[in-house]
């Protein structure tokens, strides 16, 4: 939790932004906006200090709250990338509302534009080489959170297909793009223990997660 | 988060929570925050020295604390 606090931006406000006066904020107060920075909850650390556990359960079950994503026409694309992207909740999964080729599913997980054709799911490989061997990597794009759901395998042959730690794993964080439509960077990579396999591939699929609500 | 004596006000943007909320018709109709650009001064931070914007943060759900520069 320290580690995680240290690495956010503080930010100095200044005569020009007056956030807290055009926010109405005053000292001490957590506010939380949706994804569209419409205010969620507001708290204040002075007459709720989070040193009383009542205070400290109260604020922490309403950002859990807050961090669920709403699905309300149970086609697993969150309603407000849908909103974001559409206005409207039309996309399904396997919908191609651009003509790029690229169904909805894969744009959202993948963090693509599911309004431009020009804009595709996109793989880097790259040869990593961990204490000195070469293997295989993956660097792309995926929609930051855990709304989105994907599965990284390899194969020897492109019948057969693996994951799970042994095979593909991935390195370092999740690097948020801060592109104001929740893209994110990630890479994969096979261990060092695979190298001087003969042939090696990698494939990303996104997987349809089961709305929350309905039955599995 | 121990405020200095010259109580200078700063925001610190706690982090992208995730995954953005629900939006329900009540909440569809309440105005966005107005938008800002402030400089990161955090030298732990990726963003160290660059503008941030609420904007960055959309689609995603974002929480702020105002606190006190230490």
């Amino acid at each position: 939790m320290a580690k995680t606090f240290n690495v956010l931006p503080w930010l100095q406000d200044t005569t020009a932004a007056e956030v807290w006066t055009r926010w109405q904020i005053a000292y001490r107060d957590v506010l939380v906006v949706d994804a569209f920075n419409r205010p969620l909850l507001r708290d204040n650390l002075t007459s709720h200090d989070l040193g009383q556990p009542q205070y400290y359960n109260a604020l922490k079950a309403a950002l859990l709250a807050a961090a669920v994503p709403a699905d309300t026409d149970a086609d697993g694309l969150p309603d407000d990338w849908e909103l974001g992207w559409f206005g409207n909740l039309s996309p399904t999964p396997t919908s191609d509302e651009d003509g790029d080729g690229a169904d909805s599913l894969s744009e959202f997980t993948f963090g693509s534009s599911p309004a431009s054709a020009a804009s595709v799911p996109t793989f880097l490989p790259v040869v990593a080489r961990p204490g000195g061997s070469q293997v295989l990597a993956m660097v792309f794009r995926r929609f930051v959170g855990s709304a989105a759901e994907l599965v990284v395998e390899t194969s020897s042959d492109l019948v057969t297909w693996s994951s799970g730690p042994t095979e593909v794993f991935r390195s370092g964080t999740v690097r948020n793009l801060y592109d104001g439509v929740g893209g994110a960077e990630v890479r994969y990579q096979q261990p060092s223990g695979a190298a001087n396999r003969p042939a090696v591939f990698m494939r990303a699929r996104a997987i349809l997660k089961t709305p929350a609500g309905s039955q599995p | 988060m121990t405020p200095s004596p010259i109580m200078v006000r700063a925001a610190l943007l706690l982090a992208a929570l995730g995954w953005l909320a629900a939006s329900t018709p009540a909440q569809a109709q309440v105005t966005p925050m107005p938008d800002f650009q402030l400089v990161d001064q955090n030298p732990n931070s990726p963003r160290y020295r660059g503008t941030v914007s609420p904007r960055d943060y959309r689609l995603q759900i974002s929480a702020y604390y105002f606190g006190a520069a230490g």
